[in-house]
């Protein structure tokens, strides 16, 4: 008899795996990759029945608003929007947040008008996208080529950085009084 | 105590060793070992952030330093720390050398280390190729330049030798994988003679007097100071990342380690880039093959001494080249 419960169990719960698969939260964009300022179509279930989602942008180094939408009674939405202008080219995470949380890569491209205005690369891409061919360019040279360092502003400030000079300290007093110790002995 | 007797601390590291062993020139190694743990730390952090595709490296760099929680720091002391490795090594060799520690029996030992030391190197090349900005992109235009000029023998490393996976992907896989575990089947052999061969001492010092738990608590402490300098450098000169590279371009130098390659690059162009770094390597290997008096004392072995640091300061003295001499353009 219990085999009977265990087998019933198992094949209620494989007839219900393609439901649960099916309600669980998902996000899909209707591109994978677009350029600032172009339209894009995101759409998304199982986030927030007869709710507000909210939309946004993760980028590398800041987060930018998409707005908010309401999800259906199935919790599900669709909405059509423009990208800000003004992103770097890279990779981005669309993040939509109701009751659940879903989210879908994307990656922004060179925008055609920067593109179009920027001196053309010296080094043309290998077949892998990379620019490792290591060829000599057309040019010889380029003028954009910066080898100063970013300034960036870092995540080592305020609670973090006191954490840190701790664990620094906390490191050099243990060596310090290793060492003491073992000298005095 | 108890916890020490079932670890069979007292009974497996107890042993003897010289009492010379203490002072702190013989800590050099260890040092760098407890560099390369803290490096296996660090590094295992980072890669949960970083992104080895050409696309993404530079862009998953940024992230580590501003978003990613404690990346800054923690990125910051991976790469104080292998400087700090670099250094400590480079001491290490020195010393061993000054004592004439690589004498039969112990010219494995000595050849052990010098494969480490290679494995060091190309860790620390490897790892500056990785931010893929400016410096990087042009130390893997170098990588790659030196892999095609050495023919046959360099083909599996450039990128036509397969057009499935970048070279920046396969030079991250040597960084975190290959190199790591090549490195410690090396440390396993050094270790081992190390243990075995016991610590090399001259006419007169005492081959006993301090035991191995003794050395390996102040080995300890010294690992300790370690992360306090490589956190304290951090707090005060946070490791830099330059702007996107710009492809073609050639505009920066190697970093001081490395700055000997670029002295040979300005005299000898691309061939310096394939012949230089294997013959300088290889020429760590002689001294066991070439220096075969009975003495190991100093003062019997100044013309070796002489040899050994004049080689050194020859190395010093390209790197003071490189460093004032105007960039130039090699490659592009």
């Amino acid at each position: 008899m219990k085999h009977v419960y265990t087998g019933v169990s198992l094949l209620s719960f494989l007839a219900m795996a393609p439901q649960i698969q099916a309600h669980g939260p998902s996000l899909k964009i209707d591109k994978p990759a677009a350029a600032p300022g172009e339209e894009i179509t995101i759409r998304g279930e199982g986030l927030t029945t007869n709710g507000e989602i909210q939309l946004t942008l993760q980028g590398t180094l800041e987060d930018r608003s998409l707005g908010s939408v309401r999800g259906d009674e199935h919790g599900r939405f669709e909405k059509t929007l423009t990208l800000p202008s003004e992103l770097s080219p890279g990779e981005y995470t669309v993040v939509a947040a109701g009751d659940e949380k879903a989210t879908v890569k994307l990656t922004i491209r060179e925008s055609e008008e920067s593109a179009g205005s920027s001196e053309p690369a010296p080094m043309e891409h290998d077949e892998h996208g990379g620019h490792e061919s290591g060829e000599a360019p057309a040019d010889g040279d380029s003028p954009h080529a910066n080898p100063e360092p970013m300034m960036i502003e870092r995540s080592t400030r305020g609670a973090s950085r006191a954490l840190a000079w701790g664990v620094t300290l906390v490191a050099g007093v243990l060596g310090v009084g290793l060492l003491a110790r073992e000298r005095g002995k | 105590m108890e916890l020490s007797h079932r670890f069979a601390i007292e009974e497996g590291l107890g042993y003897p060793i010289p009492k010379v062993a203490d002072r702190l020139p013989y800590f050099f190694g260890s040092i760098t070992f407890f560099g390369i743990l803290v490096q296996i730390m660090t590094g295992i952090y980072l890669t949960q952030f970083y992104n080895a595709s050409p696309e993404g490296a530079h862009q998953s760099l940024l992230y580590i330093i501003a978003r990613a929680p404690w990346g800054d720091f923690v990125r910051g002391v991976h790469r104080w720390s292998a400087n700090l490795i670099l250094l400590t090594v480079t001491l290490h060799l020195v010393w061993v050398f000054w004592r004439g520690s690589y004498r039969k029996p112990r010219e494995v030992t000595w050849w052990a280390g010098v494969l480490m030391l290679g494995m060091i190197f190309l860790l620390y090349f490897t790892g500056t190729v990785l931010p893929q900005d400016q410096a990087g992109y042009e130390a893997m235009a170098h990588y790659i330049a030196g892999a095609r000029g050495a023919g046959v023998f360099g083909a599996v490393f450039t990128p036509e030798f397969t057009p499935s996976v970048s070279v920046l992907s396969r030079l991250y896989a040597l960084h975190i994988g290959v190199l790591p575990v090549i490195f410690f089947g090396f440390l396993g052999v050094h270790l081992y003679l190390i243990r075995f061969l016991e610590i090399h001492t001259h006419p007169g010092e005492d081959r006993q007097g301090s035991t191995f738990l003794r050395h390996l608590r102040r080995m300890g402490a010294h690992g300790f100071l370690f992360v306090a300098l490589a956190g304290l450098l951090t707090l005060l000169w946070p490791a830099e990342l330059g702007y996107p590279a710009v492809e073609g371009a050639e505009v920066t130098k190697p970093p001081l380690f490395f700055l000997w390659i670029y002295a040979l690059e300005n005299w000898f162009g691309t061939p310096a880039l394939v012949f230089g770094p294997p013959l300088i390597y290889l020429v760590l290997f002689l001294p066991p093959v070439l220096d075969r008096k009975e003495s190991t004392l100093p003062r019997d072995r100044k013309g070796t001494l002489l040899v050994g640091y004049g080689f050194l300061l020859l190395l010093f003295a390209l790197a003071l080249y490189a460093w004032l001499a105007p960039a130039q353009q090699h490659i592009m």
